[in-house]
């Protein structure tokens, strides 16, 4: 769903390369019939030359929905319930899947290609794009390759095995065949002829294959993709199906040599039947099923097995050798289920059994957070969940190149050369930063500080600090000799305390009157001091910036004080009309302020802060909220980076 | 962040800020006007017929859409007492204007051509066209003045036209969502009864039969504005014309299924920040306090947002428009009568510390104060002071029944029309124009028709020709639409009668090539023999055919007026484009044998077609 909350108020919260005009050779066995005068559809538009931007990692944020493989079944493209995708490049491998900047697609694909992985979308109004995500040692790069508006809406888009040709089909009707660039390559517009959706896979050379289901009645139309051209091959062959043709009922093999069409048409049983149609010749035998639920099964056809998911986490795999001949109309009564083989499946239930996909033997499906891949002949299975990751503190380098994550267990270093983890002294840390020579500082919750070396964690030296009630605000900040922590207390009374770091070692500390508190804004606002003039001390006007006084947090400058972060929390309520209710909350704003003229950058929508830091030279920040940890380019606030 | 620059010029409006005064497009008095700051009327120029919007510079030139000349007009206001002509370029229905920010150029969105046209400012001349899609409306040119977006009645995306490359680059924000409505059923065995309840939920599986049941559209996009950033507002109705059918519901039919939780049409705002290279980011709010949010304001300098309802005469002010957390902050209650003294507000324009709103029904003027977003207090509340009513600004040229008929037409929140007011006639057809949806009638998918030019002569009414009169037909919609059709008296009947045959036929694309436009008409009245049915006038027979029509008995012949505005075609919305009609790629297969045709012909039938 789009980013979505209710207001009022609830804040938002080429040309043809060949023509299908011209007649192709004439064949035999099987008849191809040449697509008559096909009208090029609307060309789409290239955007050239191919500008490309970073992409980041990151877990879904919310719980995936659908997943789609590769034709190789190496690659997959997630989506989640609020319409974030992610592209897994290897969903056997143990990293974390890479952001797409794609919204809640309607279709989605994906292929490997020379250049790395092709993927394509049909958005919401019917616009569709394409374009190609590529690896390198800098890191993962995507560039648009080409786009179709909503006036031309698909249906599908399918990026073929090898990633240089995309197979459409429009909500015209026509099918088209593009490059990876976009120029159209053929079309298949016959009078008569009208597909609603397309099968595609790849025969034993390797060669994508394709059929075309057309209604009423419902029948599957072998295509032809050769030399890139579409055309039809021999007659369309009728399917008897006991509910609208759907992309379960009618499958294709993977080498499109046979479909099969499904029927269940007694709901208290677990009988199934699958008539399995021959493409090439038209025959036609049956399999009959048994399902140990009484859930209509997804059926996933193989080269020599037909794979039936029964939604109780496993699936039925009835050989082709059992499937008998078959007239239709013969009494489908008469036939008795075939043995089965059970192959369990992780992760499959009713629900997810029905965004699964399978691609050369392996069969993926999500429930929740978790993305489950299994092999169906070699029993093996990986389960892709995101690791518990709770970080409490954060902090960036000199560049902002490498973020150094507390958790309540452990202190991750992550940057260009990876992640490294080191352990924690048992007490949560509240204050974490990169000092000088390799060092991290840190202050756990009770006041201790430590410094130790990033290689090996080792403690160089400590320092108590005295904590009352509780650490309030808090910070790190770099110096040309060490740095400084600075930490408040949660009683009143208590003061600002600063503690100096000399190279590898603590150095003097000092308490901070309330007239000084305004030169160590990681302390925050003293209780009894005014925002407006809080703000005022910091160089900034509250009114020009319209932020309400109650609404102010924290105000955190950067090393030299060009950048001001402000941390707001605002109040909204109203009424919701729909639902007869009164909404409340408050909600996070970090906004990024030019301190020299007090023009507001950016804002961002925020949980509750936990931690704000700088990079050393300020071009970015990090922060640690109620939904994970985020890296962030202070010009314009967009995310860099999440945990 | 807002931007400094200031954004009024950069796109047009009903209603600007200009040099001497407030300067207003008087639609329904067809006449520019420029009023003082007292909302009263001081100069005006006439065009003599219905106008869209306006933009001026700021320095004392105003552009003016001569909808019914069909020209765009560079009207001369340097002078306190006079409007004066000088110079225009024809385009086709122009509607929304915006002006780039060196003021170099005029862009302009044509209705009739479906088009985005570059004007140059000095010389009044075409520069480049793009043709986008049908029913553009509003248009708004970015700050850095690379990009204009164009808003759509039809469709559910912006369309995001690059400037720079004069249009060879187009990028669609799809403002649609994937979720569906859902309707579950729920049977109470104390009782025996069944209830049902509408939540929102992901879209079906891919393996499930496909289907648009619970599908949602985003359409009525009459103005966009650029805030800072970069993003775009775009006010809409949300609408889900194929909810579940529940059979116990009492009406035989009705729209989007009836009065569930989930109504089958809501207001909301859509933010959109668009992003370089991936798609853009959309923000979605719902609106509930106002129907039909059509007319927008940006304030830059507050960074504040105010969209008024055409359909309830409300406005909402947002704060912080353009930060993630924007919020409803200020609310304006109806505060004008019903009937001809109603607002039906179609512009509004920051000026300081007031917004100016134009009412289109009583073309008046209305000065609001909104003073400052109170945090503190309730933010819901209503200002209660600071509303000044303006005098009348000039005479309509429409009578009075039609003024009357175009305020019942618009008007939501009226029980007598659809159940709980949720929708008006205008709701799925602006202007008396069509939303481009086939919605679930009864048993039904049919698709909504053209009333602009559609409605006189041709009855019987309704795809089945159910209704002999205007009169029925409005009574039968507002049934199916869960409204009390009995309660509305006759003298409305007459009046709604009045406005829709007061709507103007839709003006016909310009003709590029005249020769296939006359092999198309051949087609259609030799070979094929279209004629048959659809001719005359109205291109109708005004009778019924038993064709294989789902859910049709028996299926009216539909005027083809207007016809290269109203796509998809057929009842059900089947042939996605004419194209796709004249190659039988449509549900209807018995009207005309197109199997003959080559694609030329095809193309030559489609371009008179269009011509209709």
């Amino acid at each position: 769903m789009k980013l979505r909350a209710l207001l009022m108020l609830l804040p938002l919260c080429a040309a043809c390369a060949a023509s299908p005009r011209e007649t192709p050779a004439p064949r035999t066995d099987p008849q191809v019939k040449p697509s008559l005068e096909a009208a090029a559809p609307e060309e789409p538009v290239v955007t050239e030359p191919a500008p490309s931007m970073a992409l980041v990692r990151a877990e879904h944020q919310h719980p995936m929905t659908e997943v789609v493989l590769s034709p190789s079944g190496a690659s997959a493209l997630t989506l989640d319930a609020q319409g974030g995708v992610r592209l897994w490049r290897d969903v056997t491998a143990d990293d974390v899947p890479i952001e797409l900047p794609v919204e809640e697609p309607l279709w989605m694909s994906v292929a490997e290609s020379e250049d790395g992985l092709r993927v394509a979308f049909v958005d919401t109004a019917g616009g569709s794009f394409v374009a190609t995500v590529t690896f390198s040692e800098e890191g993962v790069s995507w560039r648009p390759a080409f786009e179709m508006p909503p006036t031309d809406p698909m249906f599908e888009l399918h990026v073929l095995e090898g990633g240089a040709r995309i197979l459409a089909l429009g909500v015209d009707h026509r099918v088209r065949l593009y490059d990876a660039r976009g120029t159209t390559l053929a079309t298949l517009d016959e009078h008569g002829v009208i597909p609603w959706q397309l099968r595609v896979g790849t025969d034993a050379q390797g060669k994508p294959v394709a059929a075309a289901v057309q209604f009423s009645p419902v029948r599957i139309q072998r295509l032809s993709l050769d030399e890139d051209r579409l055309a039809l091959v021999g007659e369309a062959h009728t399917i008897g199906i006991d509910q609208s043709p759907n992309r379960n009922d009618i499958a294709m093999s993977p080498d499109g040599s046979y479909v099969t069409a499904m029927q269940k048409t007694d709901p208290k049983r677990g009988r199934f039947e699958l008539e399995i149609i021959d493409l090439q010749d038209g025959s036609r035998r049956m399999l009959v099923g048994e399902s140990d639920t009484l859930f209509r099964p997804r059926v996933h056809p193989l080269h020599e097995a037909i794979l039936a998911e029964t939604g109780s986490g496993q699936a039925l795999r009835l050989s082709l050798d059992e499937a008998v001949p078959w007239t239709p109309g013969a009494d489908r009564a008469l036939l008795e289920p075939a043995a089965a083989t059970t192959v369990p499946l992780s992760g499959s239930d009713d629900d997810s059994m029905m965004h699964a996909t399978l691609q050369r033997g392996r069969h993926a499906s999500a429930r929740g957070d978790t993305l489950f891949v299994q092999s169906i002949d070699r029993q093996t299975k990986v389960e892709r969940r995101p690791a518990p990751f709770v970080p409490v503190a954060a902090a960036l380098d000199h560049a902002g190149t490498t973020v150094a994550w507390a958790t309540e267990t452990s202190i991750e270093l992550e940057g260009p050369g990876g992640r490294t983890s080191l352990a924690a002294s048992g007490e949560p840390i509240v204050v974490i930063g990169f000092g000088h020579e390799d060092t991290l500082v840190t202050v756990d919750a009770k006041g201790t500080a430590q410094i130790r070396t990033r290689a090996s964690g080792e403690v160089l030296d400590e320092a108590a600090l005295t904590v009352s009630w509780g650490v309030l605000d808090h910070g790190w900040r770099v110096t040309a000799t060490g740095g400084t922590v600075v930490l408040g207390d949660d009683k009143p009374s208590a003061p600002l305390q600063v503690l100096h770091v000399e190279g590898t070692h603590f150095g003097a500390r000092e308490a901070v009157a309330t007239g000084k508190r305004a030169s160590w804004p990681e302390g925050g606002k003293p209780r009894r001091v005014d925002s407006a003039d809080w703000m005022t001390a910091m160089g900034l006007d509250l009114d020009a910036l319209e932020i309400p006084p109650e609404a102010l947090r924290t105000v955190r400058p950067n090393a030299d004080d060009s950048l001001v972060i402000v941390h707001q929390a605002r109040r909204f309520q109203g009424f919701d009309r729909a639902r007869g209710v009164w909404k409340r909350g408050e909600a996070g704003v970090l906004t990024g302020v030019d301190a020299k003229t007090s023009k507001r950058l950016w804002s961002r929508a925020v949980d509750r802060v936990e931690d704000l830091a700088w990079s050393g030279d300020g071009s970015r920040f990090v922060y640690v909220d109620g939904t994970g940890g985020y890296v962030c380019d202070a010009a314009t606030g967009e995310t860099l980076s999440q945990r | 962040m807002p931007d400094d620059r200031p954004h009024g010029a950069h796109r047009g409006g009903t209603v600007a800020v200009g040099k001497h005064g407030i300067l207003v497009a008087e639609r329904n008095a067809g006449a520019l006007i420029r009023a003082n700051r007292a909302g009263e009327p001081v100069t005006s120029l006439s065009f003599g017929g219905t106008v869209g919007q306006l933009v001026t510079d700021g320095a004392g030139m105003v552009f003016v859409a001569d909808r019914a000349g069909d020209r765009v007009v560079r009207v001369d206001g340097r002078q306190s007492d006079a409007l004066l002509e000088a110079g225009a370029v024809s385009v086709a229905e122009p509607f929304g204007l915006a002006l780039s920010p060196d003021g170099a150029t005029v862009y302009a969105t044509s209705v009739a051509d479906h088009a985005l046209v570059a004007i140059d400012v000095p010389t009044m001349r075409e520069q480049w066209r793009v043709e986008l899609r049908a029913e553009p409306r509003g248009v708004a040119v970015s700050a850095d003045g690379k990009h204009a977006t164009v808003a759509f009645l039809s469709s559910g995306a912006l369309a995001e036209v690059d400037l720079e490359r004069k249009g060879e680059v187009v990028r669609w924000h799809s403002l649609e969502p994937r979720d569906h409505v859902k309707i579950t059923r729920e049977f109470d065995d104390w009782e025996g009864g069944i209830t049902s309840s509408a939540s929102i939920g992901e879209a079906r599986s891919r393996f499930s039969v496909p289907t648009d049941e619970g599908r949602r559209h985003a359409r009525n996009v009459f103005e966009v504005t650029y805030l800072g950033h970069g993003q775009i507002a775009a006010p809409h109705l949300l609408s889900t014309p194929q909810m579940k059918r529940v059979p116990s519901r009492g009406s035989a039919d009705s729209y989007g299924g009836g009065p569930e939780s989930i109504p089958p049409i809501v207001h909301q705002l859509a933010i959109v920040t668009p992003r370089p290279l991936g798609q853009a980011r959309v923000h979605i709010s719902t609106l509930p306090d106002l129907h039909q949010p059509r007319a927008v304001a940006y304030d830059a300098a507050r960074d504040r947002l105010y969209v008024a309802g055409y359909g309830d005469d409300e406005v909402v002010g947002i704060a912080d428009a353009s930060m993630q957390t924007a919020y409803g902050a200020w609310h304006l209650d109806r505060r004008f009568d019903a009937g001809p003294s109603s607002c039906g507000p179609d512009g509004l324009v920051v000026d300081g510390d007031y917004v100016w709103m134009h009412c289109e029904l009583s073309r008046r003027l209305v000065r609001l104060t909104p003073g400052d977003f109170d945090l503190s207090d309730k933010p819901w509340r209503t200002e209660k002071n600071g509303v000044e009513l303006g005098p009348v600004l000039a005479a309509s040229l429409r009578s009075d029944a039609v003024e009357r008929g175009a305020e019942l037409f618009r008007r939501g929140d009226d029980h007598r029309i659809s159940d709980g007011g949720v929708m008006a006639c205008a709701s799925c057809h602006p202007e008396g124009r069509q939303d481009g949806l086939s919605w679930r009638l009864g048993g039904a998918i049919l698709q909504t028709p053209m009333l602009a030019g559609r409605v006189t002569n041709t009855e019987p009414y309704k795809w089945g020709g159910l209704d002999p009169s205007l009169r029925a037909s409005f009574k039968h919609t507002m049934l199916r639409l869960g409204g009390q059709p009995a309660s509305i008296r006759g003298r409305e009947l007459d009046d709604l009668t009045a406005y829709v045959r007061s709507l103007p036929i839709a003006t016909r694309p310009t003709v590029s090539d005249a020769d296939a436009v006359a092999r198309g008409k051949a087609l259609f009245e030799g070979e094929l023999g279209c004629d048959a049915c659809h001719d005359g006038d109205v291109m109708s027979d005004g009778l019924q055919y038993p064709f294989d029509a789902w859910g049709l008995d028996m299926t009216d012949t539909p005027s083809l007026v207007g016809l290269a505005h109203t796509a998809p075609y057929y009842h059900d919305g089947s042939a996605v484009d004419l194209h796709a009609l004249v190659t039988d790629k449509g549900s209807v297969h018995e009207m005309a044998d197109f199997s003959t045709l080559t694609e030329t012909q095809a193309n030559d039938l489609v371009t008179y077609l269009e011509t209709l």
